[in-house]
């Protein structure tokens, strides 16, 4: 082949190339409406503050703890980088990949996934690690995550994995090709709807009550890595114990010994509702499984007292830059919370 | 060279015998363990409508587990009875094939068909159902087809019984 | 590891790199090495099988070279020897190494049968004998088309039309060629030996025309063929009747050209990246304008293994030409004549149809193609007639399409037997397309399918590309054209990249990722 010829093949490759980029940022799902909580893990790379505590889970964290609430009454800066059933090795590379951009004092996670020892679904994995940057903790996560019929490279390549979305395509799409809409408040979800719990049923029996080595595991991994950094880890069982959502009093001991043999605070605020002022009746938007916004500022604010109280955790109201950033992020909660949307 | 072809042939079987894998079960299955409350037979992986139609003189309480993730479809429901429940999963409300996933047992008023309810003995569930499929320190199990018939033990007595649909 | 993957993408690649850099002479270890890997990807437990049949042909093969030197060289050592005495030791010597053939022939074909048709048998025998217990066992991947191939070989060399392959490792690439073991083509020893082992220096244009191809089947096989299986798989499932078996005929001969014709193109794609050329599989079957013409056109190699190995040596066999000599004697030179044939003819077809899968709607298949055939034989003086009397619509170009068209809806129709795997329901629902004709209903449906409007419209054009595809390409395919072409070839190889990506029917959801002929 001539010069020439060589020439103009690259350049048909380079638009082809470009077309199948400009291709995949079409396709891949925005979750602008419908399933918002997949624009949640992106969401994180546009705030650019530091945090005091970041908090790590799944529904239970990310519809329970508001982070306004807690600078409102505490000055505490906080961060949620919650997903759908974030399970433990997803938790430990967020927290791993968070590293690479702040350092918290404390690090909140929710125990609840330790009951998942294996790959649950696609849909969760996808929602969580489509939106992480690319990096090499990225690639992990995945390798860790990956169901059976998934690929690693369609996480590498999304196109692979929502090229059929073209017969699907919606203004949105196109809307938000380069840019996305904030949906939560530093990571909290809100819910405004109130659906009181009325069941008060246990979870279905358990076939095998150990919870299973690989979250310990991961565990540890998250404990070293904290102690490493000088951050507090503190282990929380939210306040909700819907049959569906079940923790069991095997699970709770193997917790408490965990926490014990390594010298964590370990919470579990589901005994503590009560104090914590939670009313079943109000405070819940799907029958008790998890909690409105109403509950999650009084969870919020039960918290908020610890971490000031235990922890030390600094009142940043002062710091002027914080605060006007802070406000912002407080006007746009209330208006959302008065607004009434969930 | 026929002991080289009489050896061939002894390998050739050998394969033979070397590729077989599981048998099949075949027929003649022994049918699987079915609850009955009130003259209700009830099994997992039954559709959970005319069930539930034939119970509703008993007034089921219901509750609703949807998925962690909004757009993702389907949901547990969990209809609470006298002595016992029903969880079944369905795409949405008013799915006609909703479905039987597990029948729990959940106090000693009422008892499976062959007469064990919870506060039995481990050894009084062996005596009525034989050898288990599985055994554990905390459980008995028995599978027949696609479900499974299970007995949480706690210190040797049976604390829970349900019946499961196999995934 | 299937074509449509990525690891036999990076396979592809890392063996086209390590290839080009060897030494000439050395290449053929590259495709030995990635034959072997591509197997044991499929499953360690499934590379015994084919060490087996390797072994098997290949010290069959020299036993038979051996033996037939041995036989030479004491016939030349014998010296003058009268005429009848020396026929008569060749004919000795002959049927010495034919039984060493056949035994060949019985242990590489019989373990196809076991793993393959165990099953079959005994579920036959089960039905007189309930409790009888049928053993689940391996089916090896490509094992129809390895044994065929290595059996092929066996008899080539008894034939004298082969020589045996001393190198074990060259007789292995041979049966494990990768590109061609999940579906053919079925290839001569003689064809693919100088091909596999000559010194293949790389040329750009061949390699351009095989990127093309390759691209090409890819097309086929993930737009077209996977797509259309989504909507096959409903109608199968659901045994709808009436004008959706007509749909299903229609879609299911979308289906197998794209999902087989695409796989050889990728087959012999790939081989040409290597500078290997395989003997064509194809040859515009769809338009065929009969039923003997269209096996001429689809499935050539296998068509001709069959011919050769089977068809010829039953026609000529001893018991055959007895029996020709007894039915011209007593059933009339006419049927006496064409007994023979119509037996060898039926036992070839019910041989296809057997190799085909292990089940009863395999062998109707084979026996209603075999039917076709014999009854048009048949009618020929019928067609000659016919021809004189309408000379000119015989010629023109709309008999053509119309003869096209019958045979296309005839083997389609033959073809659904693969789809709903049941003879009676098979043969019911062909009725039903007489007694139930509900096209209204079923073109109303068409979204009830699987597929959505948007795919029925990719699956249209697809299909509008590939006629146009093979129009533009009668006399010759485009992609020889292209290849000539660097440029414009680069853009309608890129172009038809990002197409596959788009639309093509893959990843999770889409379990129609299998080649259909792998099973085989």
């Amino acid at each position: 082949m001539k010069r020439k010829q060589w020439i103009a093949c690259l350049c048909i490759l380079l638009c082809g190339g470009v077309l199948l980029w400009f291709a995949q940022l079409l396709l891949v799902p925005k979750y602008m409406s419908g399933n918002r909580e997949g624009a949640m893990t992106a969401e994180y790379y546009g705030d650019g503050s530091t945090h005091d505590v970041l908090f790590l889970g799944d529904c239970e964290v990310y519809e329970c703890y508001t982070p306004p609430t807690l600078w409102a009454e505490y000055g505490i800066t906080s961060y949620i980088r919650g997903t759908p059933q974030q399970l433990v090795w997803h938790s430990y590379y967020l927290l791993e990949e968070t590293l690479r951009y702040e350092t918290p004092r404390a690090v909140v996670f929710n125990v609840y996934a330790m009951r998942y020892g294996e790959p649950q679904n696609e849909a969760y994995n996808r929602v969580l690690l489509d939106g992480m940057r690319f990096s090499d903790v990225k690639l992990r996560a995945v390798l860790a995550s990956m169901t059976e019929e998934e690929s690693l490279a369609s996480y590498l390549f999304p196109l692979l994995r929502y090229h059929s979305r073209w017969s699907e395509l919606e203004a949105a799409d196109l809307q938000y090709l380069f840019h996305r809409d904030s949906v939560t408040h530093n990571g909290y979800l809100m819910q405004t709807a109130v659906v009181p719990k009325e069941l008060d049923i246990e979870g279905e029996p358990l076939s095998d009550p150990t919870l299973p080595e690989i979250c310990f595991a991961y565990l540890d991994r998250m404990r070293e890595l904290c102690e490493e950094k000088g951050i507090q880890l503190i282990l929380v069982k939210a306040p909700t114990n819907f049959w569906g959502y079940y923790w069991y009093d095997e699970w709770e001991e193997q917790m408490v010994s965990y926490a014990g043999e390594h010298g964590l605070p370990y919470y579990n605020f589901i005994p503590l509702a009560d104090e914590i002022g939670l009313d079943w009746s109000t405070d819940t938007y799907d029958g008790g499984a998890h909690l409105n916004v109403s509950g999650a500022e009084k969870l919020t604010s039960y918290f908020g007292a610890i971490l000031r109280e235990t922890f030390g955790l600094e009142d940043h109201r002062a710091d002027a830059e914080l605060s006007a950033l802070w406000q912002e992020k407080c006007n746009a909660y209330e208006a959302e919370k008065n607004g009434g949307t969930s | 060279m026929k002991k080289f072809a009489a050896l061939l042939l002894t390998v050739a079987a050998l394969m033979g015998f070397s590729s077989c894998g599981e048998d099949n079960p075949g027929n003649g299955e022994a049918a699987a363990y079915s609850f009955s409350f009130d003259g209700v037979e009830m099994r997992p992986g039954d559709k959970a409508a005319p069930v539930l139609e034939a119970l509703a003189g008993h007034s089921p309480q219901s509750s609703v587990k949807a998925s962690c993730l909004s757009g993702l479809s389907g949901e547990d429901v969990t209809y609470v009875l006298p002595g016992f429940r029903i969880q079944t999963f369905r795409q949405q409300e008013g799915d006609a094939d909703e479905q039987i996933r597990l029948i729990i047992l959940s106090d000693d008023s009422v008892a499976t068909p062959e007469g064990v309810a919870i506060g039995a003995e481990a050894q009084a569930v062996k005596d009525t159902y034989g050898a288990p499929s599985e055994e554990t320190e905390f459980r008995l199990a028995y599978t027949r087809g696609s479900m499974r018939l299970v007995f949480g033990l706690r210190e040797g007595k049976v604390t829970n019984i349900s019946y499961e649909v196999l995934e | 590891m299937q074509f449509n993957s990525i690891p036999f993408l990076l396979l592809l690649t890392a063996a086209l790199v390590l290839y080009y850099c060897l030494p000439l002479r050395r290449r053929w270890y590259v495709l030995l090495g990635a034959s072997y890997l591509y197997y044991l990807a499929a499953g360690a437990e499934y590379l015994v099988f084919i060490l087996y049949t390797t072994a098997v042909s290949y010290l069959t093969g020299l036993w038979l070279g051996r033996r037939a030197m041995r036989d030479a060289t004491a016939l030349a050592a014998a010296g003058e020897l009268p005429r009848e005495e020396r026929r008569a030791r060749q004919a000795k010597d002959r049927r010495a190494r034919f039984r060493i053939l056949v035994g060949g022939l019985v242990l590489g074909f019989g373990m196809l049968a076991v793993l393959k048709y165990t099953g079959f048998v005994l579920s036959g025998v089960q039905a007189f004998v309930p409790t009888l217990r049928i053993p689940e066992l391996l089916l090896p991947l490509g094992i129809s088309f390895y044994t065929f191939q290595s059996m092929g070989y066996l008899i080539d060399v008894y034939r004298g039309k082969a020589q045996p392959e001393r190198n074990p490792f060259r007789f292995a690439l041979f049966v494990s060629y990768f590109p061609q073991i999940l579906q053919g083509p079925i290839s001569r020893f003689g064809d693919l030996e100088p091909q596999l082992f000559g010194e293949h220096r790389f040329q750009g244009e061949r390699f351009r025309a095989g990127l093309a191809r390759v691209v090409w089947g890819y097309f086929k096989k993930m737009v077209v063929a996977d797509t259309a299986m989504i909507a096959v798989r409903t109608l199968v499932e659901q045994e709808l009747t009436g004008a959706y078996v007509v749909l299903l005929i229609l879609l299911y001969s979308a289906v197998i050209y794209g999902d087989f014709t695409g796989g050889i193109d990728i087959t012999i794609g790939v081989s040409e990246l290597f500078g290997v050329r395989l003997k064509e599989n194809f040859d515009r079957p769809f338009a065929s304008r009969s039923v003997k013409e269209y096996w001429r056109r689809w499935h050539i190699t296998m068509g001709t293994w069959f011919t050769d190995y089977v068809f010829y040596p039953l026609s000529v066999c001893g018991p055959m030409q007895r029996l020709s000599k007894w039915s011209r004697a007593h059933l009339g030179a006419a049927l006496g004549k064409r007994l023979p044939v119509y037996i060898a003819t039926i036992v070839t077809w019910f041989l296809t149809g057997l190799w085909h899968g292990a089940g009863w709607n395999f062998i109707v298949w084979g026996l209603l193609n075999c039917l076709c055939i014999q009854v048009s034989q048949e009618l020929q003086p019928l067609w000659r007639r016919w021809q004189a009397a309408a000379p000119r619509l015989c010629a023109s170009r709309i008999w053509g399409c119309w003869q096209a068209l019958r045979t296309f809806l005839l083997m389609g129709l033959i073809r659904s037997l693969d789809c709903y795997r049941n003879v009676p329901l098979t043969f019911r629902l062909w009725g039903s397309i007489l007694t139930d004709f509900n096209w209204g209903q079923m073109l109303g449906d068409l979204t009830g399918l699987g597929l959505t409007p948007a795919d029925w419209g990719v699956l249209a054009a697809g299909v509008l590309v590939q006629f146009a595809a093979s129009l533009l390409g009668k006399r010759e395919p485009l992609r020889e054209r292209l290849s000539r072409r660097p440029v414009l070839l680069c853009a309608c190889l890129t172009l038809g990249v990002i197409v596959i990506l788009l639309f093509g029917s893959y990843g999770i959801g889409y379990d129609a990722g299998d080649f259909i002929y792998g099973q085989f």
